[in-house]
Formats: structure tokens, sequence, C-alpha cells
């Protein structure tokens, strides 16, 4: 097995947001994970970032599609509006 | 006559709570989200038989919403932000006084959605589908008919005018204080 070079701080940045959305293909998770084990900057930018997306992602998550708009869409399913 | 693998309501229906909630961020209104749902289904059946088998059927469903939120609402409604995109830095901010973001976690949904609204709609829309709903950049791309770069650049602006109303705010408001100056 061939050893890559490790990441820069500059390609981590490239990659974080797809890192932080888990994104990222499992070996280049890796390399993203060594880089951020050795560098305290882009551990602290990717936390940053995690808690900024993890804070984002929990809006609306229980918000649902309203009972009556169901209802009226599978009425408008069962008798389709002929075309105007 | 062609016939469908799949049906309408097999491929439509369980995307129905994301695009309500789409079209809940977009308008900002229960009400108008669940006129442009009842309206994207109604166009999507019109169209059901360019849709082809196999392909996406959310990016194209959040296409026909989106396009119809373009159409029919956002011309009525929302005015130019003010936000000048190319003021926005590039790198975060290294005097944050609270570099792991922990803040974000202590500021109410109304807060983060209100921050939300005020960005430009080509940032909002993209911040919308991928960090809101979680969509992979690809699809994001497809819905909104924009290169997948387009994607990660517009991505990544609108992620940082946001993570700067929100600090600012969270600053302002004392659930992060400010780092004492330099001397």
């Amino acid at each position: 097995m061939t050893e890559q070079p490790d990441w820069d701080c500059r390609r981590a940045g490239e990659e974080l947001d797809a890192f932080v959305r888990g994104d990222l293909p499992l070996a280049e998770a890796g390399r993203m994970q060594s880089h951020l084990d050795r560098c305290g900057h882009c551990a602290e930018v990717a936390r940053y970032e995690q808690a900024f997306r993890d804070r984002l992602r929990a809006i609306d998550t229980d918000t649902c599609c309203p009972e009556a708009l169901l209802q009226r869409i599978r009425d408008l399913l069962a008798s389709p509006p002929r075309e105007s | 006559m062609f016939s469908h693998p799949t049906s309408f309501d097999d491929e439509v229906l369980p995307h129905l709570d994301l695009l309500y909630r789409v079209g809940l961020r977009l308008t900002g209104d229960p009400a108008a989200a669940e006129d442009l749902v009842q309206e994207t289904v109604l166009k999507a059946l019109r169209a059901w038989s360019s849709f082809r088998p196999g392909s996406n059927a959310r990016a194209w469903l959040v296409t026909i919403l989106r396009n119809q939120f373009i159409n029919t609402w956002r011309k009525q409604k929302r005015a130019p932000t003010g936000i000048d995109p190319e003021s926005i830095p590039d790198q975060p901010d290294r005097n944050n006084p609270d570099p792991e973001g922990r803040f974000f976690a202590e500021l109410v949904d109304e807060t983060v959605t209100e921050a939300l609204d005020a960005l430009p709609d080509d940032f909002r829309e993209v911040v919308i589908l991928s960090d809101l709903e979680g969509l992979p950049y690809a699809e994001v791309a497809e819905a909104l008919a924009i290169p997948v770069g387009t994607v990660k650049s517009r991505l990544f602006r609108g992620r940082r005018i946001l993570q700067g109303t929100l600090r600012r705010y969270a600053e302002e408001t004392g659930v992060i204080r400010p780092r004492e100056e330099q001397r």
C-alpha cells in the first residue's frame, strides 16, 4: 500500500465542508482526520463548522406536511383537474 | 400507451414533508407554503409524462417548487437584502471569542431563521437545500440548474454571512461576550 502525502491546511480547508457533511469518501475522510489530529487550528475550525451545521440541521426537523394539505393533495390525485 | 414503472404517488408523496419545509423556509409563511406545495404537486402531475423513470424525483420536485416560488411569490415579496457578497471575508475571524461555536446551540430557531431570511436569495436557497435539508451537492446543483462548483461557492459564502450575523447577534444579546481588546 502506498503512503499518501499528508494534507496541508489549504487542502483540508477545501474539503472541510464535505467532511462536516459526511460526504467525503472514506480514504479522504481518514486523511482529513489525521490532519485534524495534528493541526489544532483546523480542528477548531472543523468544530466551529460542525456546531453551525448541527444548528442548521436542527431547524424544522419536526415540521411535516400539515394533514389538511395532505388531504387536499390526496383529493387532487383522486380526481386530477382537467388540463387548462 | 407508455406506462411508468413507478407511480406518481410512489415518486412524489414521500417528498411532501421536504417540499413543505423548503416552501416554508422560502416563503416564511405556513399558508403560502401549503399553496406552494399544492401548486408544485399539480405542476408535477401535469409534467409527469416528461419525468424520466429512475431519475431523481426529489431534485425534480424541488426544481418545480423553486420555479413556482420565483414566478409567483418572490416577485411580490422580497426586497434586496443590502448585503454585499463581495464584502464577506474568506476566512473565519481569528478573534472569535467562541472559536468552537458553542453559541450556535444556544440560539433559538426564530433567531436562526430570521438570519436565514436575510440572506440574499442565491445563497439562501443553497443553504436551505444543502444545510437544512442535507441534500448532496450534486442534487442541489440539479435542482437549481447550476454547476456543483457554484453550489459549493454559494454555500461557502452563504454560511459565512449567516455565521457572521448569528455571531453578532450572540454577542449583542450576551450569549457570547466579545473577547477583550488586546493591549
